[in-house]
């Protein structure tokens, strides 16, 4: 089952250090400072947000049989996914070009009286648009979107590409809903849903990377400024006071929360953004200290480290440090 | 024979000819004559009142209680290309309600739910318009002798008067004329002219087979299937056992495709699921009685009960989904004795106990002593007297009938709620019974000896027309050399790069 080798795949960099909880808010992209926290400390961010409908129940069901068998199974190939890129844009570009499909499909055979696949009015209306602008090259937008598919789902496992163009819908063709493409190919609903987030990041990717090539498809996605940065709107509130100056006690008071939440706020923004920051709260040696101990020690607990360092430091500093250590391997 | 309704015909729908009653009704309607029409299911009552809409200027208010109804009627519309259309419900965020409501001007037809018309902005907004037609659909609802009672019917003949009476149209699938006549006095002593048609159809025919257990009933079921093979709907009264029943029947039958549909369901699944059926990609349909509304398939050959639904108008409505085409098609009823029960607990269901109802007064009473006047709301509500939503909605219309809520504050005087507490369990306990007695009327259906066409519509229409075909079991007919065809749907394809091909090169 795909939703266990994930799980267990998520457990192994977190270990012991954090709860199966955090692992269920990590693919369920809860959009809280520890979960932003978690994806980037373990290296997980392909992994967040990648089924924003999980069920904790069907979680809590499959991790504890899979955090058992942990040793058999996870040697098995995991799919593509880049959830921190690309969750916000999964859903509107995969119903953008659900509608699409079933509009072209139609439009050719001059059928113009069908029921669109989605009731989503932001994505009708999105269509819409394109249409209007389009409407005289619909026959090049068929041709297009077919042989762009056609090139990248064939770069997939078979089954992710079956499971693809099953659920589209078209002329006198209606697609399958979760359940039967389940029942069709032997999966788990969950996987069915899992692979088809895997193969529309596929698409995103591919379309991301290389525009020239894949035109239609890029012309499907969110233009970047609209995308959405993956910090917190109020992390993101608490670095525009600070970099006007004030401090983590006066923000707090004007905020009306307490200093630990703004530090929260200050680690989620260093996991981001690096050292812009935290030379106001720690120094670089102190950093190095307390991440030298951190990999002496082979452990990211807070408390262990804390307790080595014979509390020299507080907890927050080890944050912030543990935070850092991510950027300066991301730059090296 | 009107030309100009013809020609309007042929446009907006490419149909050439009028089904029965349609052409009657809608020249009564273009006269501005208040109207009862009662035509059976099947025969498009939709039509009666989006023609006027199409042709005319003014907006067309369509009162509907089926929310799944009134979104595939917009769907529909929207699909064919009449845009001038919105739906108004409780579905809706606030945001979609505000942004409907600031642009009525914009709409020649707009369905509405009942609760809806309470909204003093809507009506406000609504008066500065022009209404041409005022639709009651599933009229029924407004007696208590229909089917399907809703409180908030009631209130419409005061919605009418606020309108400033604009043509009332009234249109039922089913009603009989003590419910005929509940309507004309209920939406206000309209003077309204009536086109009743009679709902029994010539080409279905009813058969019973009694099981004595589940198994039975599974077995004569899939050798039913096996034998039928056409479109068919199994109605369930409960979700599970669609879902469960359908699993059976693919375990069974692999050939046969077939699904469950039901409300629990997302919306996108539900769509989904109608639209393979429509396209023939499914053949057998498992689901309850949320399936159908609006599911405008000719072909459907074979409607089986696997529970019977609590009253015969609902029954009829059900079977009324086969056979639109004029083919000759079968309704199948699989009953075990035990079956009594379900419909016998839903009715408990439907209606407050007189526990609750106690409660709720003495609760609604200590806010009083507390000075909190103001009404509750239902989830404050809910966390302290256990009340489905659809109960306490018809105990606020009870109340506010007695003078114990005003606009949005309670009044107390002793005397009054004491009466009111009286009142209304009586109301309860005849309510009660003559859901019973529905359900007993069902009963005596299943066990009579006579003829079945004639004892099902018997009570609706003075004349029950012969069969075309086989009639009914009891008259000795039989299905064995009954033959139906499957719907054509388009060649299974195998392997994506073929389905894909198909989808966008073919």
């Amino acid at each position: 089952m795909l939703l266990a080798s994930i799980i267990i795949h998520a457990a192994q960099p977190i270990r012991q250090e954090r709860s199966a909880a955090s692992i269920y808010h990590l693919l369920q992209g809860k959009r809280s400072a520890q979960t932003l926290q978690d994806a980037h400390m373990y290296g997980l961010t392909h992994l967040f947000g990648i089924y924003p409908k999980l069920s904790r129940q069907i979680f809590d069901q499959v991790a504890a049989n899979a955090l058992q068998e942990e040793d058999q199974d996870n040697k098995k190939n995991m799919p593509y996914f880049n959830g921190m890129a690309y969750q916000s844009q999964t859903e509107p570009f995969l119903y953008r070009l659900l509608l699409l499909v079933q509009l072209l499909s139609n439009q050719t055979k001059g059928e113009n009286r069908y029921i669109p696949v989605t009731d989503n009015l932001a994505i009708q209306h999105w269509i819409k648009q394109l249409y209007r602008q389009e409407q005289h090259h619909l026959e090049d937008w068929r041709n297009g979107v077919y042989e762009e598919l056609y090139g990248l789902l064939e770069k997939l496992p078979q089954i992710q590409a079956e499971l693809f163009v099953d659920r589209l819908t078209g002329y006198h063709h209606i697609g399958l809903t979760t359940l039967q493409l389940a029942e069709k190919y032997h999966v788990h609903e969950t996987d069915v849903l899992l692979y088809q987030t895997s193969t529309i990041h596929h698409l995103l990717q591919q379309a991301e990377s290389n525009a020239a090539a894949f035109p239609y498809l890029a012309a499907l996605m969110d233009k970047p400024q609209h995308k959405i940065r993956s910090i917190t709107s109020t992390a993101q509130k608490t670095r525009t006071m600070l970099e006007r100056g004030m401090s983590v006690e006066q923000i707090a008071l004007v905020r009306g929360l307490t200093e630990n939440t703004i530090k929260d706020h200050i680690v989620e923004i260093t996991w981001l953004d690096g050292e812009a920051l935290t030379s106001k709260f720690i120094s670089d040696t102190d950093a190095a200290v307390i991440l030298e101990c951190a990999m002496q020690a082979g452990t990211n607990k807070l408390k262990q480290i804390h307790a080595l360092l014979e509390g020299k430091y507080d907890y927050f500093q080890i944050r912030l440090a543990l935070a850092l250590r991510k950027e300066q391997e991301v730059k090296a | 024979m009107n030309a100009d309704l013809q020609k309007a015909l042929h446009k907006f729908y490419g149909y050439d000819h009028f089904r029965t009653g349609q052409e009657e009704i809608l020249q009564s309607v273009l006269e501005n004559h208040h109207t009862l029409g009662v035509l059976p299911t099947g025969t498009g009552k939709s039509i009666c009142y989006q023609l006027p809409a199409f042709m005319r200027s003014g907006l067309v208010i369509v009162v509907s209680p089926l929310l799944s109804l009134m979104e595939d009627q917009v769907k529909q519309l929207r699909a064919r290309g009449f845009k001038r259309v919105a739906a108004l419900n409780s579905f809706l965020d606030y945001e979609d309600k505000q942004q409907v409501m600031r642009n009525l001007q914009n709409y020649d037809l707009l369905y509405v739910s009942p609760e809806m018309l309470q909204n003093d902005f809507l009506i406000n907004r609504l008066q500065s318009l022009h209404i041409q037609l005022f639709v009651v659909d599933e009229a029924h609802c407004i007696s208590q002798w229909g089917q399907e009672f809703r409180t908030d019917y009631l209130r419409l003949s005061e919605v009418i008067q606020n309108l400033d009476c604009p043509p009332v149209l009234a249109l039922t699938g089913t009603a009989t004329p003590q419910v005929q006549v509940d309507i004309q006095h209920l939406l206000g002593d309209l003077d309204m002219d009536k086109h009743i048609y009679p709902m029994d159809r010539e080409n279905i025919s009813y058969f019973i087979r009694e099981v004595q257990d589940q198994q039975e009933k599974n077995e004569t079921m899939l050798a039913l299937l096996r034998k039928i093979q056409a479109p068919t709907i199994i109605y369930f009264s409960s979700r599970n056992m669609a879902e469960s029943t359908a699993g059976i029947i693919r375990a069974n039958m692999p050939e046969m495709p077939c699904a469950y549909y039901h409300g629990g369901m997302e919306n996108e699944d539900r769509i989904l699921i109608q639209q393979q059926f429509l396209a023939g990609q499914l053949q057998i349909i498992c689901c309850t009685s949320a399936f159908g509304m609006g599911v405008d398939k000719e072909d459907v050959r074979l409607i089986i009960h696997y529970h019977l639904p609590s009253d015969k108008e609902s029954f009829i409505q059900e079977v009324g989904r086969a056979g639109r085409d004029g083919e000759e098609s079968v309704s199948v009823v699989l009953y075990s004795p035990g079956d009594w029960q379900i419909p016998i607990h839903l009715i408990e269901q439907d209606l407050p106990e007189q526990d609750s109802i106690q409660q709720l007064l003495r609760f609604l009473y200590q806010r009083v002593k507390a000075g909190l006047l103001e009404l509750p709301s239902y989830e404050l509500l809910i966390q302290h007297i256990p009340i489905s939503e659809t109960q306490w909605r018809f105990l606020l219309y009870q109340m506010e009938k007695h003078d114990i809520v005003k606009g949005n504050h309670l009044h107390y005087k002793a005397n009054a709620w004491k009466e009111f507490l009286d009142q209304i369990e009586k109301f309860v306990g005849n309510r009660k019974r003559h859901k019973l007695k529905q359900l007993q009327r069902m009963k005596e259906w299943v066990y009579t000896d006579s003829c079945r066409r004639q004892a099902l519509f018997a009570d609706f229409q003075s004349e029950v027309r012969p069969a075309k075909g086989r009639c009914c079991d009891n008259c000795g007919d039989t299905l064995a050399d009954w033959q139906a065809g499957l719907t054509n749907a388009q060649p299974e394809r195998t392997g994506w790069r073929e389905q894909l091909y198909h989808l966008l090169q073919q």
